[in-house]
């Protein structure tokens, strides 16, 4: 089993790259479940055919922490991927942080590993490192590899850096190791200069070079993942390649289920 | 606020029955509180308390330290205590204000570990949950870090370990002692007793046991683990009055007392105690009368001990309920039950509960092998004629 994290900036394409692999690791024969923590609750959009699913949150909201069953939460969608969203409390209000903690213990609580079973897990994390809640994916028993996804503006290498400098701090605790980012190009100029750049501070490699391209928008018009909508595109293959690239760099480690 | 208690007082949270379960240890305990989470303990629910060297600290959390993250301070803290006092382990015992945070105890146990090379753990105990929750959940986590490989050396066939001996069940009068040395004299050789007087070295070689004896159900998620991994039966029970009823259940290796179906339509006895403890007086009551017994927890049931009129009573309110819904005369409880009882016609024969009254009343237990538990027997026959 592998256990993969996904941070990066605000907007900078997670959701989207993370969709995107989980889409092509299903291709490849994988059981991938994808978990996205963000309140805004959008992470597996693209794999549910643009349709927003319930939250663990929500369902909690609306039944009663002890009255959810994993149908509430868990969905398949493209490749039997299985989606789940974390979820946050009311806009302006509550508690982000404590939500994705309730979160993942309920997931725990209702069995939600042994009925997904997955071969990879992929966490799709909210932009920053902001406070506990938003360390859960990397605790112990959580993920085990950190991957950032980046572009080559000064304020999405900075949060780069923050989320490193943090995954770096919970070292002596054992947790996730933080392995290389993901250029998701902007097509600014001297972008792969300028993150190699910022590399030599933060420290790791470039996982993956995405480059810019209309296939995205394309498929998300269609509610998809570009590995759906566009399988034959260039864009496809870039995600692939990417996909590839993370199973190279991830660590095999112990089930979350017997 | 079904779980308020308006009458009777709070009962013992999972946090006490962790560092009950941590006591005897030798370690260091850290609470992970303002101060009022390690005062209930070390002042209510731990007798062993006044006059023990056992390192048990609050880590004084306070508001700053929960808006910033102040992890590095406490586990600095408690690393400089660690150089003083040597201790076998560390354990960080959660409480209402990590909880809501989302305080990462096993990280900063692990944190802990990684410097000082010390056994050190992280129990996520809330205040929510009750003792033998949170004794259950250490006794699992000792066994699973320190418990060796089974011997394989030939078995006498009389080894034993005891499991979920605390105070909150057994109360401050030397009951845990008497339960041991009736074991001793029946042959058997105690390889560890969880907890009462527990060392590491004891968890160490628990696996080499013949038998689990599970005194209470906090032992019980331990007993399952161990027959599992290591294939060591268990029963549940311990000895009463002269311990005959246990006696030959030991020597059978019969799990459980057998449970008696509900079938007389008088008004029965509501026996309010721990599960385990409960349905071993049960098993001696019925002897001298034919009323129907009914065993009633505060803290939850174990299916496979339960008989079918047993119930949960998962609150105060349910519990006066019960207490007073005519179909009793005797209840045979805690104390502080007194308060409780509306109807003229229900009496209440006093049998004190550690994890219920606290202090009030851990000195007026009653000695389990003596006269004591024959006296309560006899009063509560009385009571019921």
């Amino acid at each position: 089993m592998r256990k993969i994290a996904v941070y990066g900036k605000g907007g900078i394409g997670k959701s989207t790259t993370t969709s995107n692999i989980s889409a092509a690791l299903a291709d490849m024969g994988y059981r991938v479940l994808q978990i996205g923590c963000d309140p805004k609750a959008d992470s597996t959009k693209n794999l549910m055919h643009g349709e927003k699913i319930t939250s663990v949150l929500d369902a909690i909201r609306e039944k009663g922490e002890g009255n959810i069953t994993p149908e509430d939460v868990l969905f398949q969608g493209y490749g039997g991927v299985w989606c789940v969203e974390a979820g946050g409390p009311t806009p302006g209000i509550g508690c982000a942080g404590r939500g994705i903690i309730t979160a993942f213990e309920k997931l725990e609580e209702i069995g939600a590993y042994e009925i997904c079973r997955p071969d990879i897990i992929l966490y799709d994390v909210l932009g920053d490192v902001v406070c506990g809640g938003f360390a859960m994916p990397i605790r112990g028993g959580y993920a085990r590899n950190v991957f950032i996804v980046t572009s080559g503006e000064m304020m999405s290498l900075y949060a780069a850096s923050n989320i490193a400098s943090a995954v770096k701090n919970f070292g002596k605790r054992g947790y996730a190791q933080y392995s290389g980012v993901i250029l998701n190009s902007r097509n600014i100029e001297n972008e792969e200069v300028l993150v190699k750049k910022a590399l030599e501070e933060i420290g790791g490699e470039i996982v993956s070079i995405l480059p810019r391209s209309a296939s995205v928008q394309e498929a998300e018009g269609e509610g998809k993942t570009v590995i759906e909508a566009l399988p034959d595109s260039k864009m496809a293959d870039a995600y692939r390649k990417l996909a590839e690239n993370i199973l190279d760099l991830s660590a095999e480690v112990e089930n979350n289920y017997e | 606020m079904s779980r308020l208690c308006v009458f009777m007082l709070p009962l013992a949270p999972d946090y006490s029955g962790a560092a009950s379960a941590l006591f005897d240890l030798g370690g260091i305990v850290v609470m992970h509180d303002a101060s009022g989470c390690t005062g209930n303990f070390t002042g209510y629910d731990e007798p062993r308390w006044m006059g023990s060297r056992s390192a048990v600290y609050c880590s004084g959390l306070r508001r700053m330290d929960a808006v910033l993250g102040n992890d590095e301070k406490f586990i600095d803290a408690t690393l400089k205590a660690a150089e003083d006092l040597n201790p076998s382990i560390i354990a960080y015992l959660g409480s209402p204000v990590p909880t809501v945070i989302g305080t990462d105890l096993k990280g900063m146990a692990a944190e802990t570990e990684n410097i000082s090379g010390i056994p050190s753990f992280g129990f996520p105990t809330t205040g929510l949950d009750y003792y033998d929750k949170g004794a259950s959940d250490v006794f699992m986590a000792l066994i699973r870090r320190f418990a060796k490989k089974k011997s394989t050396v030939e078995k006498t066939g009389k080894t034993l370990n005891v499991l979920g001996m605390l105070p909150l069940d057994m109360g401050n009068k030397g009951n845990s002692d008497r339960i041991l040395t009736w074991l001793k004299n029946q042959d058997y050789e105690i390889l560890s007793d969880f907890a009462m007087g527990l060392s590491v070295d004891q968890i160490k070689n628990c696996p080499d046991a013949d038998l689990n004896l599970v005194v209470a159900r906090s032992g019980l998620a331990a007993a399952r683990f161990l027959e599992k991994k290591y294939g060591i039966p268990y029963i549940c029970g311990l000895p009463l009055d002269d311990g005959a009823e246990l006696k030959g259940r030991l020597e059978k290796q019969e799990r459980f007392q057998p449970l008696p179906e509900a079938q007389s339509d008088k008004k029965g006895i509501l026996i309010i105690h721990e599960q385990i403890f409960a349905n071993e007086l049960r098993a001696l009551l019925s002897k001298k009368t034919d009323v129907p017994i009914t065993v009633g927890s505060l803290f939850g049931l174990e299916e496979e001990l339960k008989a079918s009129q047993d119930l949960h009573l998962p609150d105060e309110y349910s519990a006066i309920q019960e207490i007073n819904s005519g179909k009793y005369q005797v209840i045979l409880a805690d104390p502080e039950f007194e308060k409780v009882i509306r109807r003229e016609d229900v009496r209440l024969v006093a049998l004190p509960h550690l994890a219920v009254s606290s202090k009030l009343h851990w000195d007026e237990y009653p000695d389990y092998l003596g006269e004591d538990i024959l006296k309560i027997i006899e009063s509560t026959v009385r009571e019921g004629n």
